[in-house]
C-alpha cells in the first residue's frame, strides 16, 4: 500500500464529494416522491460517505487504488413505520422505475430462520450522468448509491448496534457482542405485534369508518405532504359517510380513487393554495371526502353537515375554496 | 314579422324532451361554464364612492356633487383577507354569477382599464404599471355611472389568478359588519386598512356585492367576463343593475334571456321526462317548472330553483345535466316568449299510444289528476272528474 495511493485517494475523493452528495439528494428525492404518491409514511435521508469512513474502507478492502469499485460513497435510507411498507417500498424500488437497481441484498433471506440480526433490505442502484446537474466534478466509474430500506424498529436497532459492535476502541467480548444481537430480536417483535395489531383492528367492529379514515389519510398525504388530525377526521367522516349508503367502504375507496384521479391537479392547487392553514378543515385527510362529494352532490352535503351539527359557515368556507361553494 | 309564439323554433313537449332516439350531444352552442375555484388574490385597493344627490338638487343648487375618496396605494393584504376576498368572489360568482361580454359600442373606460391590467403582469410582486391609476378611474367610472339611489359605497379593484390565468374584478362593497374599513395616511400615500373581523366573516354574513371581473381564457387574446350582482339577486328585478352592467363595466348580456329561458325550460323538462320515473315526482317537478316560469319573478336562479323544488339526489343531477346539455346552471333574466304557449298546457303520452292535451289550470283546479296506481306503482292514473258534455269521433 503506498501512502501516494493514499493522499491520491483522498484528493480524489474529495473532488468528487459534491457530486456523491449530489447523488444521494436526487435519490432521496425520488424516493420522497414516489412514497408520497403511495401514500407510505416513511423518512428518508441521505448522506455520502464521510472522507475517513472511505479512506479506512479502502485500506481494509485493499481497494485504495481503485475508487470507483466502491459503491456506498452515496447513500439514501428509507425508514417507515410499519414492515408492510417497507416491502412495499422495497417493491417500488425493484421495478427499477426511479433508478437502475444492479444488486439486492435482503438480510431476512441471508439470516435464515436460525440467525438473529438486522433484517433491512439494501440496494445498490445506480444513477446516470443525465440525472444530475452538468456543472459538478466527474467522478471515477459508475454513479452508485447504496439505499438501505427498513422499518423504524430495524433503523433504530442498526443505529446503536453498529458503533457498540464496530466503533468501540476495543472489541466487545463474544458475551457482549451476543447481548447487543439479541436487542434485534425486540424489533423483530415489535413489527411483528404492530402487524398483529393492525390485522386485529380491520377485524374489529367500526372498522369500515376507520378503513375510510385510513384511505383518506393516504390520499392525502400524496396529495398534501402532511398529516392531518385523528379526532378532527373523525367527526367529518362520521359526518359525511352516511351519504355513501351501502357502497360503504369497498365502492367508496374505489369512487375516491378515481376522483383524486380526475381531479388530482386541482386538489393539488387547493393545497398548495391553502397550505397557510387558514381555511378550516382544508388541511385534513378528510378534505379529500367533503371534496369528493361537494362535486357529487353538494345540496346532499349541506343536508347532511346540518343534521350533523356542524357549523355551516366552515362549510360555506371549505366549499368557496374547493370552487362549489355551497350557497 | 313571424310571432315568436308560433315560430317553427318551438318544440312542444312530448316532441324533443322526451325523445328516446335523440343523441346525447347537442349542436347548438352551449351556453359558457361557470367555474368559481382556484381563486388566488394578489392585490387590493379600495376606494369610496359616495352617494350622489339627485340631478335636481344640484340644478337647483341645494346640493353640491360628491367626489369619489381615491387612494394610491395597494391595501395591506394579511393571509385572513386574502383569502376572505377569494372565498367572497367565488361565493358571490356561484350564487348569481352570469357571463356576459364587452360592448364593441361602450363608452365605459372600464374594459381598456381592465385588459391593460390584464396584459402587464405584476412586476416582482409590485402591483401592474397600471394597476392603481386604473383602479381610480374605475371609481370615477362608477360613481359617474351609479344613480342618485345607489348609496355610499366602497370599490375593491382587486387583481389575481383564477384558474390560473390573470383576472382583475370590481367589487362593489357595502359598508357593513365584518370588515372594519378605516382611512389611514402610510407616508404621503393615503389608502384603506381592512380589518376582518374574524367571528363574522366565519359565518360569511357579508353580503352586497356588485362582482365585475374580467379573465384571460389563456387562449390567445380571448377575455371572458362575468358578472353579479348579489343586491338584484332573487328579486323582481333583472339578474344585474343596467348601470353596472352597461354604464360601469360596458358589457352586456352574452345570451339574449328568452334564448336562455328556452334552454332552461326545455332542458329541465327533457331531464324530468327522462330521469324521474315516479308519476307524482314528475308531476310535480313539472308544475315547478311551469309555476317557475308564469310567477313575477323577474330572473330565474337555477340553483335555487332545484334546491327548493327537487328532492334529495334529484337537485344535483338537474344541474349536472343542465350543465351537460348546455342549459344555463347561472342566474338570467327571464323572458318567456319562446315558450309561451307551452306553458298552458299539459301534453302527456301514454306507452300504449294514447295521447292527452290537458289545460294546466285543470291540474292547479283539480279536475285532471294524475296519480300513481294503487296496485302497481309503475302505472300511471289520469283521472278527469267533471260532467262530459260531448262525445264523440274526431
Amino acid at each position: 500500500m503506498s501512502g501516494d495511493g493514499i493522499e491520491e485517494l483522498w484528493s480524489q475523493y474529495g473532488t468528487e464529494l459534491p457530486t456523491w452528495d449530489t447523488v444521494g439528494k436526487v435519490v432521496a428525492a425520488r424516493l420522497r416522491e414516489a412514497t408520497r404518491a403511495l401514500g407510505i409514511l416513511c423518512t428518508v435521508s441521505t448522506r455520502p460517505k464521510e472522507m475517513d469512513s472511505l479512506l479506512r474502507k479502502a485500506i481494509v478492502k485493499g481497494r485504495v487504488d481503485d475508487l470507483g469499485a466502491i459503491v456506498d460513497k452515496a447513500g439514501a435510507r428509507v425508514s417507515t413505520y410499519f414492515p408492510e411498507d417497507a416491502r412495499e417500498v422495497a417493491n417500488l424500488i425493484r421495478t427499477g422505475a426511479l433508478f437502475t437497481v444492479v444488486k439486492e441484498d435482503d438480510k431476512v433471506a441471508a439470516l435464515r430462520d436460525d440467525k438473529i440480526g438486522y433484517l433491512g433490505i439494501h440496494f445498490d442502484i445506480t444513477l446516470t450522468r443525465q440525472d444530475l446537474p452538468d456543472d459538478l466534478p466527474d467522478v471515477e466509474g459508475e454513479l452508485w448509491c447504496e439505499v438501505q430500506v427498513h422499518t423504524a424498529a430495524q433503523s433504530l436497532f442498526a443505529g446503536v448496534s453498529h458503533p457498540l459492535l464496530y466503533k468501540t476502541p476495543t472489541a466487545p467480548s463474544p458475551e457482549v457482542r451476543r447481548a447487543i444481537n439479541r436487542l434485534s430480536v425486540l424489533g423483530e417483535i415489535f413489527d411483528h405485534e404492530l402487524t398483529v395489531a393492525r390485522g386485529e383492528i380491520v377485524t374489529q367492529a367500526g372498522y369500515p369508518a376507520a378503513r375510510l379514515m385510513f384511505t383518506l389519510e393516504r390520499h392525502f398525504l400524496a396529495l398534501a405532504g402532511r398529516e392531518g388530525d385523528p379526532e378532527t377526521n373523525q367527526v367529518i367522516v362520521d359526518a359525511l359517510a352516511p351519504l355513501y349508503g351501502d357502497a360503504f367502504p369497498d365502492v367508496v375507496e374505489a369512487q375516491l380513487a378515481a376522483f383524486v384521479e380526475r381531479r388530482d391537479d386541482r386538489l393539488r392547487w387547493v393545497y398548495g393554495h391553502y397550505a397557510d392553514g387558514m381555511v378550516p378543515f382544508v388541511l385534513q385527510p378528510a378534505s379529500v371526502l367533503i371534496f369528493e362529494r361537494l362535486d357529487a352532490d353538494k345540496f346532499a352535503v349541506r343536508d347532511r353537515w346540518l343534521e350533523a351539527g356542524l357549523p355551516l359557515s366552515i362549510l360555506e368556507k371549505v366549499s368557496a375554496a374547493w370552487g362549489t361553494p355551497i350557497t | 314579422m313571424a310571432d315568436p309564439e308560433h315560430s317553427t323554433t318551438e318544440r312542444t313537449s312530448l316532441d324533443d324532451p322526451t325523445d328516446e332516439d335523440e343523441p346525447a350531444q347537442v349542436e347548438r352552442p352551449a351556453v359558457p361554464r361557470l367555474d368559481v375555484g382556484e381563486f388566488s388574490v394578489e392585490g387590493v385597493i379600495i376606494h369610496e364612492v359616495p352617494e350622489r344627490p339627485s340631478k335636481a338638487l344640484v340644478r337647483a343648487g341645494e346640493a353640491q356633487d360628491t367626489e369619489p375618496f381615491v387612494t394610491d396605494i395597494e391595501c395591506e393584504l394579511g393571509v385572513d383577507f386574502q383569502h376572505y376576498l377569494e372565498g367572497r368572489i367565488a361565493t358571490s360568482l356561484s350564487e348569481a354569477g352570469f357571463p356576459v361580454t364587452i360592448r364593441d359600442d361602450t363608452e365605459s373606460v372600464v374594459p381598456t382599464l381592465a385588459l391593460e391590467i390584464l396584459d402587464h403582469p405584476p412586476d416582482q410582486g409590485a402591483p401592474p404599471p397600471t394597476f392603481i391609476e386604473a383602479s381610480q378611474t374605475m371609481a370615477e367610472r362608477l360613481h359617474a355611472a351609479q344613480g342618485a339611489n345607489s348609496p355610499t359605497g366602497l370599490l375593491a379593484v382587486v387583481r389575481g389568478t383564477w384558474r390560473r390565468q390573470p383576472f382583475v374584478a370590481a367589487l362593489k362593497l357595502e359598508k357593513e359588519e365584518g370588515l372594519r374599513i378605516e382611512a389611514e395616511e402610510v407616508g404621503e400615500h393615503r389608502t384603506f386598512r381592512v380589518v376582518v373581523e374574524r367571528e363574522l366573516v366565519m359565518t360569511q354574513n357579508t353580503k352586497v356585492f356588485k362582482t365585475g371581473i374580467f379573465r384571460k381564457t389563456g387562449q390567445d387574446d380571448e377575455v371572458e367576463a362575468w358578472v353579479s350582482d348579489a343586491q338584484t339577486y332573487g328579486g323582481a328585478g333583472k339578474v344585474a343593475a343596467d348601470f353596472f352592467v352597461e354604464r360601469f363595466l360596458g358589457c352586456r348580456l352574452v345570451d339574449q334571456p328568452e334564448i336562455l329561458t328556452k334552454r332552461f325550460f326545455d332542458e329541465t323538462e327533457r331531464w324530468i321526462n327522462r330521469a324521474v320515473t315516479d308519476p307524482v315526482e314528475k308531476t310535480d317537478y313539472e308544475r315547478a317548472l311551469i309555476t317557475e316560469m308564469v310567477s313575477n319573478k323577474a330572473q330565474v336562479v337555477p340553483q335555487d330553483f332545484a334546491q327548493e323544488h327537487f328532492h334529495g339526489q334529484h337537485r344535483a343531477a338537474l344541474l349536472a345535466a343542465l350543465d351537460d346539455r348546455g342549459a344555463p346552471t347561472f342566474a338570467f333574466d327571464k323572458d318567456t316568449k319562446l315558450i309561451a304557449r307551452r306553458l298552458h298546457e299539459v301534453k302527456m303520452r301514454f306507452r300504449g299510444g294514447i295521447s292527452v292535451s290537458i289545460a294546466r289550470e285543470h291540474f292547479d283546479s283539480g279536475l285532471a289528476t294524475l296519480e300513481k296506481d294503487t296496485d302497481n306503482e309503475e302505472l300511471s292514473v289520469l283521472t278527469v272528474r267533471d260532467f262530459l258534455e260531448r262525445l264523440g269521433s274526431s
